[in-house]
């Protein structure tokens, strides 16, 4: 078996959780020198796969061979021996400490015997790994102060720090912006040519064409397909994901524009954005775009009272509006759902019923209290109209995937009456299958009268679903395309700010 | 419907299940152990009613201290708080001399309440508008009040008092019940009203989960956690009452360290100190517990000493229980 021409093989590795079959005879092969996608929609097993192979979670049955060897991950630690590294999502770096310490985290090298740290070699040998990645950073610098590309830099060397031979990255492109994108596949080139094996995680078919050797397609727990990228199209892979054919990605609808609804007249915020005027009328979605940076969510969330502005005036059906606190937006008829659907769109260790109400608990009060019947039916109708996938209305949150958590959020804003929707990356994390629903959601939302504006760095989808593009450029509205005028290629002309207001 | 309340009761039985199940437990095993010839046993009706009675204060301020800790913060001013309650007003009562005490012991209630609320509010004031952490802002007003306790007394308790002062503390309003015991009971049902059917016990909730999120779902999150330190501070000044009642004085030295005994009855009731999840009910459970345990080694005659180290082990065995649970 040795001398195989894998440097990781998984086979019919199967997984059981109460409940369900995470994983059903799955497979994996990775050769040396190889960047191999793992697509597949959430709850595929794709994450199972990885932390079994990350030995943070003991598989029911299957075999792991590494370089041929049959291998038993029993820990983290075993993995991180056997030459697996992981690069999560969330990194974990500790933010006080300096890069060459974090690379060197629990294996600082030591003066002789003695206890003390040689810190010489130390950052010597960080400026080496850095330098062999063609990264530039300065190794003295606390990692809280660097951006969040160059953070997963410092993952990265941490990662050849203990001669990893293999490297999973999960979702690294998700918080990137462009630029650092680039740069990003560049450093994967000089790892595959390095002979390192790489599996890559991602939501983003494009970067499967840009940068993957190989794709395996995982559905249901089980193992699809394996095949060369340049083999395959967007729509066979989504097909192979999704099971079936999905008629259409933007589900794009047109209705007749009304009113105008909201309207931002020179708002700015120091430091922030300046001078951004647009308006949104029914009938219509507008999206908002520009690099990450732009100043995008910001904008957003000085018009919905969570950050203060500097200067402006929000209008609503015509009027001014003050709002200086969430509480003012919602009273006017806002919603925001955010970009980070965790940590600021839903209380996780609440239930699907009490994440529904929370916005506006007081039409539920009857006396002093909280009429819970009332609750309760609020709560089912949404879960029905929504179709939000979940056992029961008391379910907790925590345990829905991305895209009914992204729907419980909708609930939330639908049962305060939302006039003017605000969308920030609705599809963030949201597999393909799920996306599909949530735009028919939006036109469901502005047939009935509803004005959106969708914040969004995925451009197909702003082309696909908005009748009118809104493009920053370093805090500043840069310019504004209608739906039939706008390609990729003139946002982003916009964007980068390569040419004024077209 | 059927479904829902089944859930619920499922729920109910894993969170307070084996918290119950030790409570039995241990007045079962006290009962066996401490056996006389000349009494009720430990388990009998009136035993129990009396260390209810002792644990009243102690639950008083537990409750409070539920909501704190449920927002994600915590309250250490309470065991000073609780002597200055007393402290007030046991001197105001001492200055009527003998005529028309009720009067004054109503009064005196009156000022210490509002003293409670001006202490809660400076809480809630230091820890919403300046930002400052709640265990900073709390430990440095549980130094200045002891101090304030200490100053406007002298150092010494304040007595003797009128008989009626001793209404609350002592007065049985059915036989074998105490004022103080109906009070506890009044302000735990009261808790439990609060927390889970009103606007503001969802609140409280939605803060502890995920601060931000309840913020941009319109919570007011000053006005919520504000209103949960003068609750806090409010119910241990009714806790400090009943405490110089029972007691006959008000005296600057009582409830030193008591916040931290409070603390641990609310975190064996499975409330968790990172906020977000928690009960009234499992808080009463984890305070039974804990003051059963210490009656209860009292009554087979291990002493104080004796009841430290197994409050400790007891602590502990609680949290890790709940860990368990969470796997």
């Amino acid at each position: 078996m040795a001398n195989s021409e894998f440097i990781l093989e998984m086979l019919q590795i199967t997984k059981r959780f109460p409940g369900v079959l995470a994983l059903d005879k799955a497979n994996l092969a990775l050769r040396p020198g190889e960047v191999h996608c793992l697509l597949g929609e959430n709850g595929a097993g794709k994450s199972t796969m990885m932390k079994i192979l990350a030995g943070a979670q003991p598989m029911d049955s299957g075999e792991i061979f590494i370089d041929g060897e049959p291998v038993v991950i029993t820990s983290p630690h075993h993995a991180q021996q056997l030459g697996i590294s992981m690069i999560y999502q969330e990194f974990n770096l500790s933010p006080y400490l300096s890069v060459a310490e974090n690379i060197f985290l629990g294996r600082e090298p030591r003066i002789g015997r003695s206890p003390f740290i040689d810190w010489k070699r130390m950052y010597r040998d960080s400026e080496e790994i850095l330098k062999r990645i063609r990264v530039d950073l300065d190794v003295r610098r606390p990692v809280n102060e660097l951006s969040v590309a160059q953070q997963q830099m410092v993952e990265i060397a941490k990662a050849l720090s203990v001669q990893a031979k293999i490297i999973v990255m999960d979702e690294p492109s998700a918080t990137l912006t462009d630029h650092e994108l680039v740069a990003l596949f560049d450093l994967i080139r000089t790892l595959r040519a390095s002979g390192i094996g790489l599996i890559y995680i991602s939501h983003r078919l494009e970067e499967v064409f840009e940068i993957g050797d190989q794709v395996t397609v995982m559905r249901d727990g089980q193992h699809v397909a394996t095949k060369p990228a340049s083999s395959m199209t967007r729509e066979s892979i989504i097909r192979m994901m999704v099971g079936r054919e999905l008629t259409e990605e933007y589900p794009k609808e047109f209705f007749k524009l009304g009113e105008e609804r909201l309207r931002v007249e020179g708002l700015s915020r120091e430091g922030a954005f300046k001078d951004v005027s647009f308006s949104l009328r029914t009938g219509e979605i507008v999206a908002l775009t520009g690099l990450v940076g732009a100043g995008r969510t910001e904008v957003a969330r000085a018009i919905f009272g969570a950050d203060r502005k500097t200067a402006g005036q929000v209008y609503l059906d015509g009027k001014p509006a003050e709002i200086r606190s969430p509480q003012d937006a919602i009273k006017n008829g806002l919603g925001l759902l955010t970009e980070d659907r965790k940590n600021q769109g839903l209380v996780l260790g609440m239930t699907v019923r009490e994440n529904t109400t929370l916005s506006n608990l007081s039409a539920l009060v009857k006396g002093l209290f909280i009429n819970r019947k009332f609750e309760r039916s609020v709560a089912e109708k949404y879960v029905h109209e929504l179709q939000i996938k979940t056992p029961s209305i008391e379910q907790v949150v925590q345990n829905l995937s991305g895209g009914n958590q992204q729907k419980v959020v909708l609930a939330k804003w639908l049962f305060t009456q939302s006039r003017v929707l605000i969308f920030d990356e609705p599809t963030r994390g949201i597999d393909v299958g799920a996306k599909a629903e949530i735009f028919k959601l939006m036109n469901a939302l502005v047939s009935r009268g509803v004005a959106i504006l969708m914040i969004s760095s995925e451009l197909p989808e702003v082309l696909g679903m908005c009748d009118r593009v809104l493009v920053m450029h370093e805090g500043r509205l840069a310019g504004q395309l209608m739906r039939n005028e706008a390609s990729q290629e003139k946002i982003m002309h916009l964007a980068t700010g390569m040419s004024s207001a077209a | 419907m059927a479904e829902a309340r089944t859930q619920a009761f499922k729920r109910a039985l894993i969170a307070y299940g084996p918290l119950l199940a030790a409570l039995i437990l241990e007045i079962a095993v006290f009962e066996l152990l401490g056996r006389r010839q000349d009494n009720p046993g430990f388990a009998s009706i009136p035993n129990l009613i009396r260390v209810l009675g002792q644990s009243a204060e102690f639950g008083v301020m537990a409750v409070g201290m539920t909501f704190v800790i449920i927002t994600g913060g915590i309250d250490l001013s309470i065991g000073s708080l609780m002597a200055c309650g007393g402290v007030v007003c046991a001197m105001l009562v001492k200055r009527s001399g003998g005529d028309a005490v009720a009067l004054y012991i109503v009064a005196g209630w009156a000022a210490a309440l509002v003293l409670g609320a001006l202490s809660g509010s400076i809480s809630g004031l230091l820890i919403t508008r300046f930002d400052i952490p709640p265990f900073i802002a709390t430990l440095a007003l549980m130094s200045s009040l002891r101090g304030v306790g200490n100053l406007i007394t002298d150092g010494k308790p304040i007595s003797p008092l009128p008989d009626a002062y001793q209404w609350l503390g002592r007065q049985q309003i059915v036989p074998h019940i105490p004022v103080s015991v109906a009070v506890f009971l009044i302000v735990l049902a009261g808790g439990m009203l609060l927390l889970n059917h009103t606007q503001f016990g969802r609140h409280v909730r939605a803060i502890g989960g995920n601060e931000e999120s309840a913020r941009l779902s319109g919570v007011n999150i000053a006005r919520v956690k504000w209103r949960v330190y003068i609750l806090c501070s409010m119910l241990t000044i009714i806790a400090g009452l009943i405490l110089s009642s029972r007691l006959g004085a008000g005296s600057p030295k009582v409830g030193m360290g008591d916040e931290l005994g409070v603390i641990a009855a609310v975190v064996v009731g499975g409330t968790s100190l990172s906020g977000g999840r928690g009960s009234i009910g499992g808080t009463f459970v984890g305070l039974l517990v804990v003051s059963m345990l210490n009656s209860g080694l009292t009554w087979i005659g291990v002493e104080t000493f004796g009841q430290q180290v197994t409050l400790g082990l007891v602590i502990l065995a609680a949290v890790l229980l709940d860990k368990l649970k969470s796997w």
